[in-house]
């Protein structure tokens, strides 16, 4: 089943008649003959197939053509004014010996750019850690890093700049240009309706073969795995709900995270970095910084994964889930969302809108720490979240200890929490509850761990969880009065479609 | 980078009194194929699309090892949009594998033909309108298999009840190789200190980033064109050649770029077979595509071996014998495989004086994907042994591992029986510098200081820090490498130059330079263009290229692999280059009726009398001149470069040191590596900037080989097979790194050039693991190092003391 769906990309629009599962990088390639994106691995791993849309680094791989639709793309064919004349990020690949066999370079330079359209002089960590979603495994990196360095210095100005008119964070290609089809095709199809009743409703008129896509990176992954026959005949968009899109950090209401906040909307934001920093380290530790700009936060909850990231973090703090259904919206704690891996409370035709923290209380402080093989840009073998708050006499009051990856669910571990509360947290006790966590925990061997391994962990990432959220507790309470001033506490309710990006900066 | 000169310079080809200094050679110039690169305009083989094309996959086998009883295909025959479907019954029964000089160690056909030998083994292809439909009537193939019993370890294999994989065969083992001089059990009666050690090393994929791709067209009148991503256009053509049943020059092979080796790419694979067969089939081009997927669960890997190595030292440090045994787990096929064996025994030999040596290599077929090569083809694995041993061997005598090494080193001149002669060796100059740029001696000395004291405490510091203290400790380690410029064993039993180089030149001053050498992202295509532009003193600008194109690069050229390139096509280039400058050196004498004792020279686009430009003619003016004496006939010369008298192994060698600072957790096992530093000796850099990318991209290699990369397997079935799980390094993994290089003259050598950057992919685990010990007792004898092994090993330390290094498990002093 066919859609007709209009792509611009480099500024060309075009017209294109796709199936639904075709993604963009196939797109760009095959229909559109602009080869010079790569696919390394077609599941999200490698960034060889790295496009900018609507200004942010996605891998279009794990884009789907039909998501795409009514954004501005931007492939390395878009970066040089001509063919006489590279761009000076490709030039200072050329020069400073950045490229070997060049199946990387693609990609490589879309980050770059896209890190130096935001940033002008990025230090070296910053690069490193811009480019941490692309795989090279010719060069060893530090000649790329060099080179962005350089082409960070050219004419003073910000290379990525140049092409682009410097429109790209300023929202161009934010709004669609067209409506796109938003109403279900009778044979099935794609559609992204602009409110959430609609989205139910389609959802109960679909039976059972239609799924929402919110950044599609657990998705896609799962679509192309599958059988054809097997793949869902409707695929529902979230991308055009506006009340989906809002984040809104608050020292007196708490963090409010719709269904299409993106993790680095969560992992930049000023004012959840300096409220609830833990759920900004956990949401900064997903993925790559492509993977960070698709996902979305209840993606990775409604995905239920038994390692997501943000869940521990999110437990930790009593979390709410607000969800929508054919009968109406209704809400629940998060502890009550999780059933099983890959399984949620939600009902068939539910979804979730939002999710809600009250605000920090004072004396509170929060920690998450995970460990996977690589360190870094891992799915974490074992992730440990715990929140602290202190009595006045400095004795602990309340604690919350959330253990991901080592069991079918993100587990709460009450046996450690009453051995903590009302005492006073010292190494020792700190240990001795780590000692109860660890038996609390029920892992299984896997690629990327033993049990004994996770177990293991459980102890040490307690301990240091535990620590470091009563140092967070006892230093000065959150405020927001830091030097990021009143603007950490704003409000983004832009266009959904939006990168969201031109309120994140202050 | 800075440069040193070593102590024993070897004599310059350019005396220091003669006017022509190189002026391209050692400078840091951008690579040619750049700008198309960073464009996302060069065109890689799945880039490439032909009217009418059709697409393949795959259809493999999910049993470890079984017979084929059945294949029905008839169900995905009807469905629509399926052109072709080939299995083991439609393909000419050929034989195929690189070592066509051994034909017994061919032991592939195109498409399993009776038996399947490992998940994964190629079944049967489907040819389709589309990828889907393909993938869609691969479903329908229904084969019937009658399942056999597997074997996994080489031990295992080794069995006499082990099933056959290849029942031609009496065992499962398919190469031996022996080295043997001096007289080894003698030699460790005689030690002082006899170590004696089994370790393992593991399988890891090349993990080039491009996956294998194969687009094939044939001409009704009988012609192939195959563009491939391989890095051996001309074995490829040969092979395809073999097996579709035709002659060799019926077959074009085309090389585009190609996005990475490794050593991954250099054999006949089935979708290069199938492409090409399905487009006679079908009078339609035909491309095959592999997935990430297919790549690393049923992809080529590096050998996991079980080695088994004693060796005597003297009390003073000094060597006395080696005896080696290794196991190569080769998987399913030979591959590569035969190489690997005899390299490794040859690389066991390296680096140091052994003055009585043993090798006993064995390639056992195991049910699992074929191991083959990959960069450092037995060196890594070899080497960590050898390494290791120093580093051991070091700590029980008490001497610091350096200075044992300097003990012990290779010179210039030493002749190993059997494998090679030095003709240039910088090793000990780059053991020195090594120790010098990283402050070796007090570092080593600070940081057991530190253990000593228990000093693991905490070193972070604030309030977290106290409740929670983490145990950080910090380790300095040595490991080094050699390796070859290029075979000379002739394995593939090739009838032509190992090199060869076509240069035409043109009155318009510029040059085109064919050759079949293949740039596979290593940046040969430079490198030669460096080289030829240097020798007729004109511009890379001034350079044309045509590389890896069988129907119009000379024969032949055996292709990239064991850093032959640089060394075999570069003196090919020369040769031409030289002859072409002959003819424009007749050319001007004649011109300027010179005497003909006059020295003449190309420089700066001219040639001329040495320092009178005056006295000379612009370049295209003097090609123009030999044309116009020849009445027309094109200046156009052959260059060609085959080793002689050079032993069995290769012309030259590279030397070198590299030193790693790790910190680990003691809590948590990790172990992030600090800072690296290199000293290597590959001649003249000819390329200092393609030099140092080339260590770069080592270290990466070398870092993934030690701590992060590894296949989980389980009964042959491969589980991870994303990046995701096989965790190659990222720009936040490298460490960073200071490099010198030892400049030597390799006489062999184009402008004393040797190999660089393959070599270096074997220090960095040793020099990691040595680290590793360092700082936490914890000596791994089973790469990688994982934070499991890591706290297991710290466990059993706590228990029964550090083991490894002590009598009796380790060595005995006798
Ligand atoms: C390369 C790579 C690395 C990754 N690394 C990590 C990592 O380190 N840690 C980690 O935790 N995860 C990781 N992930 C997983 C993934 O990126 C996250 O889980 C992500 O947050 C999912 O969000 P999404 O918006 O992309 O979800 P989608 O793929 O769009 O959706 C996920 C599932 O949730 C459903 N869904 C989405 N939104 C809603 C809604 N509002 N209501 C109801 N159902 C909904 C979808 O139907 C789908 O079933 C990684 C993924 C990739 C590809
Ligand atoms: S192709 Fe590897 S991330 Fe898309
Ligand atoms: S240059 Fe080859 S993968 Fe980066």
């Amino acid at each position: 089943m066919k859609q007709a769906i209009s792509l611009r990309v480099n500024s060309d629009e075009h017209v294109v008649s796709v199936d639904l599962d075709r993604t963009l990088v196939s797109v760009l390639r095959e229909d559109l003959g602009l080869t010079g994106t790569k696919v390394g691995c077609g599941g999200g791993d490698c960034g060889a197939c790295t496009v900018l849309i609507d200004g942010r680094t996605v891998t279009s791989c794990l884009v789907l053509a039909v998501e795409a639709e009514g954004r501005e793309i931007m492939t390395v064919e878009g970066l040089a004014r001509s063919g006489t004349e590279l761009h000076p990020i490709q030039q200072a690949f050329v020069e400073k010996g950045a490229i070997q066999c060049g199946f990387c370079t693609p990609g490589m330079e879309m980050s770059a750019y896209s890190l130096l359209s935001r940033d002008r002089r990025p230090t070296e960590a910053e690069i490193r850690m811009g480019l941490s979603g692309n795989l090279c495994r010719c060069t060893g990196y530090n000649k790329i890093v060099e080179a962005v360095e350089v082409a960070a210095m050219t004419r003073g100005e910000p290379a990525g700049a140049s092409a682009s008119a410097g429109s790209l964070l300023s929202g161009a290609g934010a709004e669609d240009h067209e409506g796109g089809p938003v109403s279900p095709l009778a044979g099935g199809g794609y559609t992204a309706p602009a409110t959430v009743e609609e989205v139910c409703r389609l959802l109960a008129d679909a039976n059972g073969n239609a799924v929402l896509i919110a950044g599609g990176t657990d998705l896609i992954p799962k679509l192309k795995a599958a059988a054809p026959q097997a793949r869902p005949t409707v695929i529902i968009g979230l991308r055009r709900i506006p009340e989906l899109a809002e984040l809104v950090c608050d020292i007196t209401t708490g963090l409010r995270i719709g269904a299409m906040v993106r993790l680095a909307d969560v992992g930049d934001h000023p004012g959840v970095r300096a409220l609830y920093p833990a759920v900004a380290e956990a949401a900064a530790t997903i993925g790559t910084p492509q993977i960070r700009n698709m996902g979305t936060v209840i993606g990775n909850l409604c995905n239920a994964a038994p390692s997501a990231d943000s869940a521990p973090v999110l437990l930790a703090l009593d979390a709410v889930v607000h969800v929508a259904g054919p009968t109406g919206r209704r809400s629940l704690r998060l502890a009550e969302f999780f059933r099983g891996p890959g399984a949620t409370s939600l009902g068939p035709a539910e979804i979730v809108t939002a999710l809600e923290v009250p605000p920090p209380a004072p004396r509170s402080g929060l920690s998450y720490q995970h460990m996977s093989q690589r360190g870094r840009v891992d799915i974490s073998a074992v992730g440990v979240a715990a929140s602290v708050i202190l009595a006045d006499d400095g004795s602990c009051k309340q604690v919350r200890i959330v253990l991901g990856g080592v069991g079918p669910t993100p587990l709460q571990v009450p046996s450690a929490e009453t051995l903590l509360e009302g005492a006073a947290l010292d190494a020792e006790v700190i240990d001795s509850a780590a000692e109860v966590a660890a038996d609390a925990a029920r892992p299984i061997s896997d690629v990327r761990a033993s049990v004994g391994y996770r177990l293991r962990m459980v102890r040490v990432l307690v301990a240091r969880a535990l620590a470091e959220a009563m140092a967070r507790a006892s230093a000065d309470g959150p405020s927001c009065s830091s030097s990021t001033g009143e603007s950490i506490c704003g409000e983004i309710s832009a266009d959904p479609d939006s990168p969201a990006g031109e309120g994140r900066q202050p | 980078m800075t440069r040193i000169e070593p102590r024993d310079v070897i004599s310059r080809r350019y005396d220091a009194g003669a006017a022509t200094e190189p002026t391209l050679i050692g400078r840091d110039l951008p690579r040619v194929d750049g700008p198309d690169k960073a464009a996302g305009a060069a065109l890689y083989t799945d880039d490439l699309r032909l009217p009418g094309m059709l697409h393949g996959r795959l259809l493999r086998s999910p049993h470890a090892h079984a017979r084929i009883v059945n294949i029905d295909t008839s169900r995905a025959a009807a469905l629509n949009g399926v052109r072709c479907i080939i299995t083991g019954r439609d393909i000419p029964l050929v034989r195929f594998g690189n070592w066509r000089l051994m034909p017994d160690t061919q032991d592939q056909h195109a498409l399993c033909i009776d038996k399947v030998r490992y998940i994964g083994d190629e079944v049967a292809a489907v040819v389709a309108i589309d990828v889907d439909t393909a993938e869609e009537a691969l479903s329908l193939i229904k084969v019937e298999y009658e399942s056999l019993d597997a074997v996994f370890e080489v031990l295992s294999s080794l069995s006499p009840e082990a099933p056959l994989l290849h029942e031609e065969l009496s065992d499962n083992v398919s190469v031996n190789r022996r080295i043997e001089y001096g007289d080894p059990e003698q030699g460790l009666a005689e030690s002082d200190l006899i170590l004696d050690n089994t370790f393992t090393v593991h399988a890891v994929s090349a993990a080039y980033l491009e996956p294998c791709s194969a687009l094939a067209r044939y001409e009704p009148g009988g012609r192939f064109t195959v563009w491939s991503s391989t890095q051996v256009p001309y074995i490829l053509q040969c092979m395809l050649a073999a097996t579709l049943g035709v002659r060799e020059n019926d077959v074009r092979v085309i090389k585009p770029a190609v996005g990475g080796g490794f050593g991954g790419k250099m054999e006949l694979r089935a979708w290069e077979f199938c492409a090409a067969f399905a487009a006679r089939e079908t009078g339609r081009p035909v491309k095959f595509t592999l997935s990430r997927e297919e790549e690393l669960a049923y992809g080529r890997r590096r050998h996991p071996m079980t080695i088994h190595s004693r060796v005597g030292f003297r009390k003073d440090g000094t060597l006395v014998a080696k005896d080696l045994e290794i196991l190569l787990d080769g998987g399913a096929y030979n591959a590569m495989g035969p190489t690997a064996t005899f390299l490794s025994g040859n690389f066991g030999a390296m680096l140091y004086r052994y003055p009585s040596y043993r090798y006993w290599g064995r390639h056992v077929y195991t049910n699992k994907p074929p191991a083959s090569a990959m960069r450092g083809f037995g060196a890594p694995q070899s080497l960590f042994v050898s390494e290791s041993q120093m580093n051991m061997a070091a700590k029980q005598l008490g001497i610091d591992p350096i200075e044992i090494r300097i003990k012990n080193a290779m010179r210039t001149g030493d002749v190993i029986p059997d494998v090679a002669t030095i003709s240039s060796c910088g090793f000990i100059e780059s053991l020195e510098k090594a120790a010098e740029i990283s402050g070796w001696h007090e570092k080593r000395r600070a940081f057991r200081d530190k253990l000593a004291a228990g000093s693991a405490a905490p070193t972070a510091s604030g309030a977290a820090a106290a409740l929670a203290p983490r145990r950080l400790v910090r380790g300095l380690g040595v490991g080094c490498y050699s390796f070859i410029s290029g075979g000379v064993f002739n394995w593939f039993n090739t009838q032509y130059p190992f090199s060869a180089a076509e240069v035409r030149a043109f009155s318009d001053g510029t040059v085109h330079l064919l050759t079949m050498a293949a740039d596979i992202g290593q940046g040969s295509d430079s490198v030669l263009v460096q080289i030829l532009a240097e020798e007729l003193g004109l511009d890379p600008g001034d350079i044309r290229l045509t590389a890896g194109d069988t129907a119009m690069t000379p024969q032949a050229d055996l292709g990239t692999w064991g850093s032959r390139v640089t060394l075999m096509a570069g003196n090919a280039v020369l040769d031409a280059a030289r002859k072409i400058k002959e003819d424009l050196f007749g050319a001007l004498s004649a011109r300027f009726g010179l005497n003909v004792i006059y020295d003449l020279e190309c420089r700066d686009g001219r040639v001329q009398v040495k320092g009178r430009p005056d006295r000379g003619l612009a370049f295209g003016e003097a090609v123009a001149m030999v044309q116009k004496s020849r009445r027309g006939e094109p200046l156009i010369a052959h260059g060609y470069y085959t080793p002689r008298g050079k032993g069995l192994v290769t012309p030259a060698f590279s030397f070198g040191t590299q030193v790693a600072e790790v910190e680990v957790d003691l809590d948590t096992g990790q172990v992030q590596v600090q800072k690296m530093w290199t000293a290597h000796d590959c001649g003249v850099p000819l390329n200092p900037m393609g030099v140092e990318g080339q260590l770069e991209g080592s270290i990466h290699m070398g870092l993934g080989y030690a701590l992060y990369e590894q296949f989980a397997m389980e009964d042959g079935r491969t589980l991870n097979t994303t990046f995701l799980d096989y965790k190659i390094p990222t720009a936040l993994d490298m460490p960073t790194g200071e490099s010198v290089t030892i400049e030597t003259y390799e006489p062999e050598g184009p402008f004393g050039a040797k190999e660089a950057g393959e070599g270096l992919v074997s220090p960095t685990a040793p020099a990691i693991a040595e680290a590793v010990y360092h700082a936490t007792e914890y000596r791994c004898m089973d790469l990688p190092i994982t934070p499991e092994k890591i706290l297991a090993g710290l466990d059993e330390i706590t228990s029964h003391g550090d083991t490894t290094n002590h009598p009796p498990t380790g060595g005995n002093l006798t």
